[in-house]
Formats: structure tokens, C-alpha cells, sequence
């Protein structure tokens, strides 16, 4: 089991420890709803390291992007950052990441679990003049919540000026931060990504020293992605996943569409022009019982039409929201069966609770 | 009288020779997390031991309530329904799940001491 770069500074937090992609990562520390509830209302820590952060050089850096991903390299300009995703050539998700373009390089942020096969996969795919490189000794701390913008300016004054998805380079304690407005949460918030562990450890305690900052772990971060409507890899994203039955269908931007060159177009296409078997549904139960992963939907005629990938308590809404792949075209009612219950879903649509991105 | 303990980590305290307040410990709260939902049994149900009398989920899990001894539900703690937090709070005190009376009441001697039951969550 891999360990934090930060874990000493977790330690004195006091946090559960849980397993999570071979990592020991902090579960929580007040305890998760309490955690959850900080980041809608003050703002939180998370310490994300657990992510892989891979650099992509050279000038052959985004004829590689337009084989790897559906997105439109030619669009993706320098301060500028990209949610979008690998594809196979079966069509399906090899990993969602979030692609930057900074001065002299393209900075890929991957999920932890999916490290050594995401590099495998992009190394096979490189050609001409383009180096990938897994950067050692990263670290990703994110500032999350409707006060993060506050925090954030009493160490990076400049950083107001970043509106969502852009980012720039800034100085800490010596090393250069990439530090970006963004995160996986709904709400307004920065990310730092550096390699020096270090700057990331004065960085980290300067940010909890703030008075609205509480640390926050993964099972906030679980909650929070999944009322903003914002898919896990493992849990809701696979190999075998159509980024179009995901919903995702946005990150393919309209070159990719008129002259598409991205691996599993011929597939991905196709179920944008003509449909999936299965969509990503989000429903609403509305009750407190929590619905989970792998939980069966069935129509009223008892038969199983689906699965939910994610579902949890909302502890903003109070009532339970869950993401379940459904056969289309999508029956009604639904209902999810747990314990024998069956329970009754209303369809609603994403996010379950309003983003609060800050947009120039 | 006094407080008996599970391996499964469910308190059963007896109020008359014959009938026992049954409820999950502090350490069963702390593992779970927050709590967001309870299912209690319908009154005058009866148990074998061990069997489901209970569900409890927090945030990040399922999780059964055993019956410890076999015998009848004579009472549930409905306020559990609408504040289920309440067994994060004071899960040996308001936050009790049901009262039962006990077919065996002699049995309460096989279950575990307060003493056994710190050397278990501690060991």
C-alpha cells in the first residue's frame, strides 16, 4: 500500500485511514456529511495526490491528443485545462482526466487506479516527436467551497483573476504550483498541482491554517462529485463504457465530430447519431435509505432494466440521488430493489444540486 | 444488573429479569460513520439469536443488527426514524433500537462482558 507524500501532515489531523487505487488515503476526519456540508457552505482541503500527474512534450504533442481523445487540441489554449477522455478502439473509457495546456508542455492529471495502464496506453500510441513522462513525487491539494476564492487570495493574490478551467504558474516556498480554478466538487475552487514535496507540504498547512478551511477526505469527495452529477471512474466510467452512454457526449467537440480521428470513433459516433443500449440515468429516491453501487432497477413489471453505478445520501438535498445505467429506451416508472423493498425513483436531471463554478 | 456485549458489537441491557434494551456500541458508531437511515423490526416480532432484527446505514455503508438472544420486540425507538444521527450521538443511551423480552433470560451470561467486549475491539 502507497502512502501520501502529505501523510504526516494528515496525521496530525487526526483522520480514519481507508484503502483506496493502493493508496492509504484519509476517509475522513469530522466525519463525512459534516465534511460534505463545510465544503457547500465554507471551504475544505483534500488532498488528492493519490492522482497520477503525466506530461506530454513536443511538437507531435497534439496529433497524439487527437488519436488519444476526442477533444480538439487546436482549441485548447496555453492557462487554458480540458475535462475529456481516453477512448480504446472498442469505443469504451480507458480513463477521464483533465488535460492543461501550460507554456511548455501538456499536463494530463489521471485517476490513481488507472496509472500504469493509462501510461502503457499512451505510450503505444505516441509517435513522431512527443515524449510522455510520469512525474514523480506529485502532489494535488484542492481548495473547494463557496470561500476558497477568499483563502486562495491570502496566498495567491493573482489567482482571482483564473475563472473556471483556466489555469496559471505560480511560486510557493521556492518551487513552481500550477494552480488551477477547478475541481470535481460543483463548487467554486482551486487545485495545486506540484512536485515538490516540500512547497506542497508548507502549502498545505498555510491552507488549513486558514480560519473557513477544514481538511476534508474521500468519502466528502465521493458525495460531493456525485450530486454534481460528476462520474468515477470504476464506479460509473469503464474500459468497456461509451463516453455517449455515460453522457459525456459533450467532450467531443465538433472537429472530432466532421473529421474524426480518435481511437473507437467508428463505435462512439455512431451511438451519438443513433443511441446506446444503455444510458446513464440519474434518479432521485426520495427517502433517506442510501441506494448503492450494483444496486438493481427494475420497471413495474418486476423486470431488472439496470444498475445503479453510484448512489449515496445527499446530504445537501436530504433525500438519496444515484446514477444507474438503464436500457433504452428508458422505461417508466423505475424502482430500486433493496432488501426485497422495492423502492420507487423519479428520473430528474444533472446536476443533483446547482454547480457554483466561477465563469468569466 | 448489568450490561452484556456481542462480538457483532449490539449492547443489550436488561431492565426487569425477564425483558433487555438492545442497542449497537459506540465503537459499531464509530466504524459505521454518520448514520443516515435506520430499519426497525415491527413490535411483537420474534427472533431467533443472531438473526436480522435491524438495519443501519451510515454514509458509506450497510450494516445488520443482530438479535442477540432470542425473544419478542416489545418496543422500538421510533425518534431513530426521523434523527438517526442520534445513534452517532448517544448509541448506548437515546440512541437504543429496540426492547425485547428474552425466552432464555439465563442466557444473558454467555454473552460478553463490558471488560471481554474492550479486550475484543482493543485486541
Amino acid at each position: 500500500m502507497l502512502t501520501l507524500p502529505l501523510a504526516d501532515c494528515h496525521d496530525a489531523l487526526h483522520p480514519k485511514w481507508a484503502p483506496f487505487a493502493g493508496y492509504t488515503m484519509p476517509l475522513s476526519y469530522a466525519g463525512t456529511l459534516a465534511e460534505h456540508l463545510h465544503t457547500r457552505t465554507h471551504a475544505s482541503l483534500f488532498d488528492v495526490s493519490h492522482m497520477g500527474q503525466a506530461v506530454l512534450r513536443g511538437p507531435d504533442t497534439d496529433a497524439l491528443l487527437r488519436v488519444l481523445t476526442p477533444m480538439d487540441p487546436a482549441t485548447l489554449k496555453q492557462g487554458m485545462m480540458r475535462y475529456t477522455v481516453l477512448t480504446n478502439a472498442q469505443g469504451g473509457i480507458v480513463d477521464d482526466l483533465m488535460v492543461l495546456r501550460r507554456e511548455t508542455d501538456t499536463l494530463l492529471i489521471i485517476n490513481a487506479a488507472n496509472k500504469t495502464k493509462v501510461y502503457h496506453h499512451i505510450a503505444q500510441h505516441c509517435q513522431g516527436d512527443v515524449t510522455l513522462t510520469l512525474l514523480d513525487n506529485t502532489t494535488i491539494l484542492a481548495v473547494q467551497g463557496p470561500q476558497s476564492a477568499a483563502v486562495i487570495a491570502t496566498l495567491f493574490p493573482d489567482a482571482l483573476a483564473l475563472s473556471f478551467l483556466t489555469h496559471r504558474t505560480v511560486v510557493w516556498d521556492g518551487a513552481e504550483i500550477t494552480l488551477s480554478r477547478s475541481g470535481y466538487t460543483g463548487e467554486d475552487g482551486f487545485e495545486c498541482y506540484g512536485t515538490d514535496t516540500k512547497a506542497a507540504r508548507s502549502l498545505f498547512q498555510a491552507i488549513i491554517a486558514h480560519p473557513a478551511v477544514k481538511p476534508a477526505g474521500l468519502g466528502a469527495r465521493d458525495t460531493l462529485r456525485l450530486e454534481a452529477g460528476l462520474c468515477l471512474y470504476g464506479m460509473d466510467l469503464s474500459d468497456d463504457t461509451s463516453p455517449v452512454a455515460a453522457g459525456l457526449s459533450f467532450v467531443i467537440q465538433k472537429a472530432q465530430r466532421t473529421h474524426p480521428t480518435f481511437l473507437g470513433h467508428e463505435t462512439i459516433l455512431s451511438h451519438l447519431n443513433h443511441g446506446t443500449p444503455k444510458t446513464l440515468v440519474p434518479l432521485i429516491f426520495q427517502g433517506r435509505q442510501p441506494i448503492r453501487h450494483d444496486t438493481p432497477i427494475v420497471d413495474d413489471t418486476d423486470r431488472v432494466v439496470g444498475t445503479v453505478t453510484s448512489g449515496a445520501f445527499s446530504p445537501t438535498r436530504g433525500d438519496v440521488v444515484m446514477l444507474a445505467y438503464i436500457t433504452t429506451p428508458v422505461p417508466e416508472p423505475l424502482f430500486a430493489m433493496v432488501r426485497g423493498q422495492k423502492l420507487p425513483l423519479m428520473r430528474t436531471t444533472l446536476p443533483f444540486v446547482p454547480h457554483r463554478y466561477h465563469r468569466s | 444488573m448489568t450490561r452484556r456485549y456481542t462480538k457483532d458489537h449490539e449492547w443489550i441491557e436488561p431492565l426487569s429479569p425477564t425483558t433487555a434494551r438492545v442497542g449497537i456500541t459506540h465503537h459499531a458508531q464509530d466504524l459505521l460513520g454518520d448514520i443516515v437511515f435506520v430499519e426497525l423490526p415491527a413490535v411483537g416480532k420474534v427472533f431467533p439469536t443472531g438473526a436480522e432484527a435491524a438495519v443501519v446505514e451510515s454514509v458509506k455503508a450497510a450494516s445488520e443488527v443482530y438479535m442477540p438472544l432470542r425473544g419478542t420486540i416489545t418496543a422500538i425507538n421510533e425518534t431513530l426514524i426521523a434523527a438517526p444521527d442520534t445513534i452517532n450521538r448517544d448509541p448506548e443511551g437515546e440512541g437504543w433500537f429496540f426492547d425485547i423480552t428474552l425466552d432464555n433470560p439465563a442466557d444473558l451470561d454467555t454473552l460478553l462482558s463490558q471488560d471481554q467486549y474492550h479486550a475484543l475491539i482493543q485486541g
